[in-house]
């Protein structure tokens, strides 16, 4: 069994695919029309098979549950990079907004963002053990 | 940074803009609401949401409508009016631009497939890969 697909609800699928590409830097995988939607995936350029699907958000139930955890400041899931301190400040220039300014946490330093589709992204880097 | 006080005082802001209706605040009013001049507000609001507070509340307005169009037999022209636009035009080609059909076009296809209101996922891939083998199929009988 692997995990090859897994998914984000997104409440715009184009502003979506802007954002996941643009300004994450990850890269377009699938992307064909389904009905009035989309099927959209993206991929990280650096390595890994697992796609991450943009997924609209229209069911009202999946709708409560994003935008409750969004106002309690929860994540809905976390990218790993390598300098987190690299990544908060070409983010910022971006214009990204952050909830969490890198933080050591443990075994990693983590930094919270808004993706502009209804989610808050967790980035972490591990602490190096030397 | 975004405080989450001040991330809060946003995602109210962001309801306010889906009332429809009569009782729909001003942007102005929202803004104040959120303790913020209109600038900042506008200005962190696309930071946070990635449009502006007109944009969302055009897209709720849109949203609003298909909802009323799939569990309502109203008429499309009452629909346009109670969500808020003055045009018929107008909402028709933001419609269209949003969902990638009419208005009477969407409540149309809707009367084919009423149990897919909200499809989960894998139906949809199930209904892009049937409607792709019968593309294929069509294909292979013109040849």
């Amino acid at each position: 069994m692997k995990i090859s697909v897994t998914s984000i609800m997104v409440d715009d699928q184009q502003k979506a695919l802007d954002f996941y590409t643009h300004i994450l830097g990850f890269v377009k995988k699938q992307d064909f029309p389904v009905g009035e939607f989309r099927w959209i995936s993206v991929v990280s350029p650096e390595g890994g098979e697992t796609e991450l699907s943009l997924e609209p958000n229209v069911n009202p139930a999946g709708k409560t549950f994003q935008e409750a955890i969004f106002e309690q400041g929860i994540p809905f899931t976390a990218f790993e990079v390598d300098d987190l301190d690299a990544e908060y400040e070409r983010l910022k220039a971006l214009g990204v907004a952050f909830t969490t300014e890198p933080t050591a946490a443990g075994p990693v330093s983590i930094a919270v963002f808004a993706d502009t589709c209804g989610n808050l992204i967790q980035i972490y880097q591990h602490q190096s053990t030397e | 940074m975004l405080t989450h006080d001040r991330l809060i005082r946003l995602c109210n802001a962001r309801n306010a803009l889906r009332v429809t209706g009569e009782a729909a605040l001003s942007i102005d009013e929202i803004a104040q609401a959120a303790a913020m001049s209109r600038f900042h507000f506008v200005r962190q609001f696309k930071a946070l949401f990635g449009e502006t507070p007109v944009q969302l509340r055009t897209k709720a307005r849109l949203d609003e409508a298909r909802h009323h169009l799939i569990f309502s037999d109203a008429p499309i022209t009452e629909i346009c009016m109670a969500v808020g636009f003055s045009s018929l035009g107008s909402f028709s080609t933001l419609f269209s631009s949003r969902f990638g059909r009419s208005p009477s076009q969407f409540r149309e296809a809707l009367s084919h497939v009423p149990e897919q209101v909200y499809p989960d996922c894998l139906s949809v891939l199930r209904a892009a890969w049937e409607a792709g083998a019968q593309n294929s199929r069509s294909e292979e009988h013109t040849d």
